[in-house]
């Protein structure tokens, strides 16, 4: 059993099916990534996960629970975070307030009168959060409104704020996506580093065939809504039909 | 009408060297309003120190009222109606004009013509407040009190102006059709020209046929100092015989030209 | 000189209402994204609940007296407020006469209790309509309160004072250095726009510095992803309409004894909010706040003489010609954001 399980899910959008029997099983503790061309289905494979999408059919099950039409806070507090494909950041807020919302989360059970206490009074999460920010180094920005960032950091606060809730399951929707070659080699440290140091499973769909190979133990194609092969990543490499229909394609 | 009904009383009550500030309601019922009272108080010797029009939307009638006390008037003339006046009366007295000296003479505030809603709308603003109404329920004619006995009865309090005129004027209406045997507009307007009649409690009136106005007698009334109950907050004053208030159809002020064809409608 | 400083100060008073409502208007706006047409309602209600309690507060019990007769010949009933014969009529008479700064008490529950009930009986199903349809409904709605109202108490404007030591005017030009009389005006009126400043400055001062406005901040910014963050965005969303039903409360329960509350007056301040809120620039607290202020202050400019002796009429179309020429040439608003209403 994975920590994952995603079972015969099919989403249509009016006449268009995005999805038709998916079948995908994520193993704890590993990084699977989901490939395939544009259009494939893979943002809205996340959709359903993260309940911003209801499937049609089929059963969506994390750590033995269903998500399913559970509402996305919830689905986040059941131990799945979510990284965006643009940096999904409050550029209203600080980078230090930033980081507070997912802290507060982990809190937002029945309503506690500190809830309109003064972001002073919540000492142990200040702490947290700045100890999240050192480790992604962006201590120093702490008091910096975040809109104003670029947008490398704007993506590493957004990774931070994920990590931050000490997820079970990280889903990352692209997280090199318009990245240069040297940021996104730091991004692959950062979480080939998470990777070691924590109990975490990654789910990342990407389109850089360099991120997916130095992250990923296990590999799905999606090609038109439906998992083509799933396999390691050096079987993956070779095959012919993912050659087909999607690498072929890229180049 | 209210203004010559008005005039004697001011003049008694006020004297003869006042300078007044008028805010009028800007619709031609605010301008005739105002047009009549200023010559009215003209010609007992007050000067007009200036005439303000407020838009008839208006609900805080303050950066109106505020400039008054400044203007070297000593009356304030609001020629409002309803909820207009409602508003601006409770400003101006809000603005504490009712306890100023101006050219070393209490400031007064006149509103030309009110009804006891409105008193009951303005609440102790009302005080001591001259001006006019059409009717009211304190008249002692037959005709006021059999209405009085029997509104107050079914509903616990004294009718209002309002529920009078409308009392009064479907009684007319329905006398005017029966008299033109006839539902048509053009035949009850005819058989209302230069009616006249009397008991429905606004004394003697005629509806004159050559302009269509009503003539009857004006009360001159005050808001109480100290009102016995609700029903008590404006007093009589003074009830103008119709003959001081009639004014000729050709009368420079009022004179609206020609009636014109009456149009059925149909 | 005086009488520019006169009509600032008015114009500043004027604004504390528009602002309050604005504000109130945007907080609901900006989190939940509907367009309240009923928050003028809100206002009303909250005038009504002054009323309330002064006529709770006169609650009497009768006595007829037989040497006196009532308007038909029958002996008077003399009415005594309860307040007086448990307190003593001179404190008794004190309670009744501070009914509208006491009605703020009993506002706050009640306009709170109202917010949650209309939010999540009535404006949660239309959320994901289209905003026409939102419009219509709240407006609908502010049809249906202001015929409850009027079936209750009347169609009249009833008199709501403000307590005997806040009636009368201040002169504060001698204060300043002027003559008398020049720059007076009425105390209720500098106790409504402190009392506007403390609300204004609360709801920010809470926006800004408890960790519970941070998160409404963040979900005013992007709803979807504090959601994805794992907080429940909506129940704390419901609670700012809720906020922003007890802000246009309370600035009506202040407001009843500016002017006598009618069933009408939410209305009367609609159209004006929304010019405010618009010019201010859509989901801005701070340009409904300064629009707010700044049509209060020209509208006040506008009906001065000396203003209206070269443009007549300017008073009536002031705030209409302000946001045409704002919208003109300014799209937004004066503090509006990219990507608000425009999708």
């Amino acid at each position: 059993m994975g920590i994952l399980e995603v079972k015969d899910v099919n989403k249509r959008f009016g006449g268009l099916k995005a999805l038709s029997d998916v079948n995908l099983s994520v193993q704890e503790n590993t990084v699977h990534a989901i490939i395939g061309p544009n259009g494939a289905g893979k943002s809205t494979l996340l959709n359903c996960l993260v309940g911003k999408l209801i499937p049609d059919t089929g059963s969506v099950m994390f750590d033995g629970k269903s998500v399913l039409g559970r509402k996305p806070f919830e689905i986040n507090q059941m131990g799945i975070s979510r990284v965006f494909q643009t940096p999904e950041i409050f550029g209203n807020l600080t980078v230090m307030e930033n980081m507070m919302i997912p802290l507060l989360a982990k809190r937002d059970g029945a309503y506690r009168l500190h809830a309109i206490e003064s972001i002073d009074h919540e000492k142990d999460l200040v702490e947290t959060a700045e100890q999240m920010l050192k480790d992604v180094n962006m201590i120093d920005k702490r008091n910096m409104h975040s809109a104003s960032m670029s947008r490398g950091d704007k993506r590493r606060l957004e990774m931070a704020m994920c990590l931050v809730q000490n997820p079970k399951l990280l889903l990352l929707d692209e997280p090199t996506a318009g990245m240069a070659r040297a940021d996104t080699n730091n991004t692959i440290d950062l979480l080939k580093e998470i990777k070691a140091t924590r109990d975490i499973t990654i789910a990342i769909i990407e389109h850089d065939m360099h991120v997916v190979f130095s992250l990923a133990d296990r590999i799905t194609v999606l090609a038109q809504g439906t998992p083509l092969v799933e396999d390691l990543p050096e079987n993956i490499k070779g095959h012919p039909k993912v050659q087909e229909a999607y690498l072929g394609e890229a180049h | 009408m209210s203004a010559a009904a008005l005039a004697p009383v001011l003049q008694k009550l006020y004297g003869n060297e006042r300078s007044a500030y008028h805010l009028t309601a800007d619709y031609t019922w605010g301008w005739t309003q105002q047009e009549s009272i200023q010559a009215a108080t003209e010609a007992l010797g007050w000067k007009t120190v200036n005439n303000v029009l407020t838009p008839l939307a208006q609900t805080d009638f303050s950066s109106y009222i505020a400039p008054v006390l400044n203007s070297g008037a000593d009356v304030l003339v609001l020629n409002h109606y309803g909820g207009n006046m409602v508003n601006s009366l409770t400003n101006a007295v809000q603005f504490g004009l009712r306890e100023k000296q101006v050219n070393g003479k209490n400031f007064e505030i006149v509103v030309p013509l009110y009804s006891e809603l409105m008193a009951k709308g303005a609440g102790a603003n009302i005080k001591g407040i001259v001006g006019s109404q059409n009717w009211d329920w304190k008249l002692e004619d037959e005709g006021t009190k059999a209405f009085v006995k029997s509104f107050g009865t079914k509903y616990g309090f004294p009718p209002s102006q309002a529920a009078q005129t409308c009392y009064a004027q479907a009684m007319l209406y329905a006398d005017a059709v029966e008299r033109a045997g006839s539902f048509n507009p053009c035949a009850v307007a005819e058989a209302l020209e230069g009616f006249e009649f009397d008991g429905l409690g606004n004394g003697k009136t005629l509806y004159r046929a050559d302009d269509h106005q009503c003539f009857k007698d004006v009360l001159v009334v005050r808001g109480a100092e100290n009102p016995q109950d609700e029903f008590h907050l404006v007093e009589i004053v003074e009830v103008t015989p119709v003959g001081q208030v009639t004014y000729a159809p050709d009368h420079p002020m009022f004179a609206g030209g020609e009636l014109g064809q009456c149009n059925p409608g149909a | 000189m005086g009488s520019f400083i006169l009509q600032i100060l008015n114009g500043l008073d004027k604004g504390s209402a528009y602002a309050l409502i604005a504000l109130g208007l945007t907080l609901i706006f900006g989190t939940l994204g509907v367009v309240n047409f009923a928050h003028g309602a809100l206002f009303m209600i909250g005038a009504f609940c002054a009323v309330t309690l002064s006529r709770m507060l006169s609650l009497s019990f009768e006595e007829v007296d037989p040497t006196k007769t009532d308007f038909l010949g029958q002996p008077l009933v003399v009415k005594t407020p309860y307040v007086y014969d448990w307190f003593g009529p001179e404190a008794g008479a004190a309670i009744i006469d501070w009914a509208v700064p006491l009605a703020i008490l009993m506002a706050i529950p009640i306009m709170i209790a109202i917010g949650f009930i209309m939010e999540r009986g009535l404006i949660k199903h239309f959320y994901k309509r289209p905003h026409a349809d939102q419009i219509l409904v709240t407006f609908g709605l502010a049809i249906v309160l202001q015929e409850i109202v009027k079936a209750n108490f009347g169609a009249n404007p009833v008199p709501t004072p403000a307590p005997t030591a806040f009636q009368g005017s201040f002169d504060f030009g001698i204060w300043l250095g002027f003559d008398p009389n020049i720059i007076i005006y009425p105390y209720w009126r500098m106790v409504y726009f402190a009392f506007a400043a403390v609300i204004i400055g609360g709801v920010f001062a809470f926006l800004q510095f408890t960790t519970f406005g941070m998160v409404v901040r963040a979900g005013m910014a992007d709803r979807e992803t504090v959601g994805l963050l794992g907080i429940n965005i909506d129940k704390r969303f419901t609670i700012m309409f809720g906020l922003a039903a007890a802000v246009a409360g309370l600035a009506g329960v202040m407001y009843a004894p500016i002017n006598s509350p009618n069933f009408h007056m939410g209305m009367d301040f609609l159209v004006l909010s929304f010019v405010v809120v618009v010019v201010g620039g859509m989901g801005s607290l701070p340009g409904a706040v300064l629009a707010g202020f700044l049509l209060g202050i020209l509208e006040s400019f506008a009906s001065m003489n000396e203003v209206k002796s070269i443009i007549p009429g300017i008073d009536q179309i002031i705030i209409y010609l302000v946001a045409i020429v704002i919208l003109l040439t300014r799209p937004r608003g004066l503090m509006g954001r990219k990507g608000v209403m425009e999708d």
